[in-house]
């Protein structure tokens, strides 16, 4: 009986510390080299409330920014902080879509980019109908 | 008691444990009571066969002393190891499209409207 109690209360103790222990985990954002933070500016405000999981997975992908072209440098830095904020259910919806779309051939992907401004140019009385009509 | 009663004894016990007649807590005894014969036999100090309690009092710091150790490895690991990821949020972020386009469901269905037309 003691045993269980015992049990009980450690687990308890690790639970309890766990989201501590995860805030605490490295790596910090003043561990980052100036160039990362550079890199990274546009997502220091999350940082601290980030899993190490996520914190690594953009670093990884910082690392990659002096390979990447100019145009998606931009793409890059714009999305970065959006993308940080989204909810999991929403960043798990796009990246759904993301590979639907993947199976577009080539040249029907290119033009998506074009019917992406199309769409933008609809008057936003339109947009909600198209909206609202997704959601019968 | 004799040597023969002993080893009579002796034989009894023996025929018990082969036949798995013994409980925890008897087989328990006996493992301390063979320790603390062959302690004695050697001329060696005796000590306690360590009971449930403190069995599981030590498990409980071997585990505390295992998840600290974990902890400090983790701590002192250098910032990033993991290859670069070409994976669908790196993709996504430097895509031609905006994310705003894979979020936005109107847009699918408008896309699916056009294709139909």
């Amino acid at each position: 009986m003691a045993r269980a109690a015992f049990g009980i209360l450690s687990l308890l103790l690790v639970l309890a510390a766990a989201p501590a222990l995860a805030q605490r985990e490295p790596p910090y954002w003043r561990d980052l080299s100036p160039r990362m933070q550079g890199v990274l500016g546009p997502i220091e405000g999350e940082w601290a409330g980030m899993q190490a999981g996520q914190r690594r997975k953009w670093i990884a992908i910082a690392q990659q920014y002096d390979t990447l072209t100019p145009v998606e440098q931009q793409h890059l830095l714009s999305r970065m902080k959006a993308w940080a904020k989204l909810a999991p259910e929403a960043r798990e919806q796009a990246r759904d879509r993301y590979r639907e779309w993947l199976a577009i051939p080539p040249e029907r992907r290119e033009a998506l980019r074009e019917r992406w401004q199309e769409y933008q140019n609809l008057p936003p009385e339109e947009r909600a109908r198209i909206r609202a009509g997704t959601d019968r | 008691m004799n040597a023969a009663d002993e080893d009579r004894l002796a034989r009894r016990i023996a025929r018990r444990l082969d036949f798995g007649g013994a409980t925890e807590a008897q087989r328990r005894r006996l493992a301390s009571a063979r320790a603390a014969a062959l302690a004695l036999a050697a001329g060696k100090p005796w000590r306690r066969v360590p009971a449930r309690g403190a069995a599981a009092l030590v498990g409980a710091a071997v585990a505390v002393l295992v998840v600290t150790a974990l902890l400090l490895h983790h701590e002192l690991l250098p910032p990033v190891e993991s290859p670069p990821p070409r994976d669908v949020d790196y993709a996504l972020l430097v895509d031609d499209l905006p994310i705003d386009a894979y979020l936005d469901e109107g847009f699918s269905q408008w896309l699916a409207q056009r294709s139909e037309s």
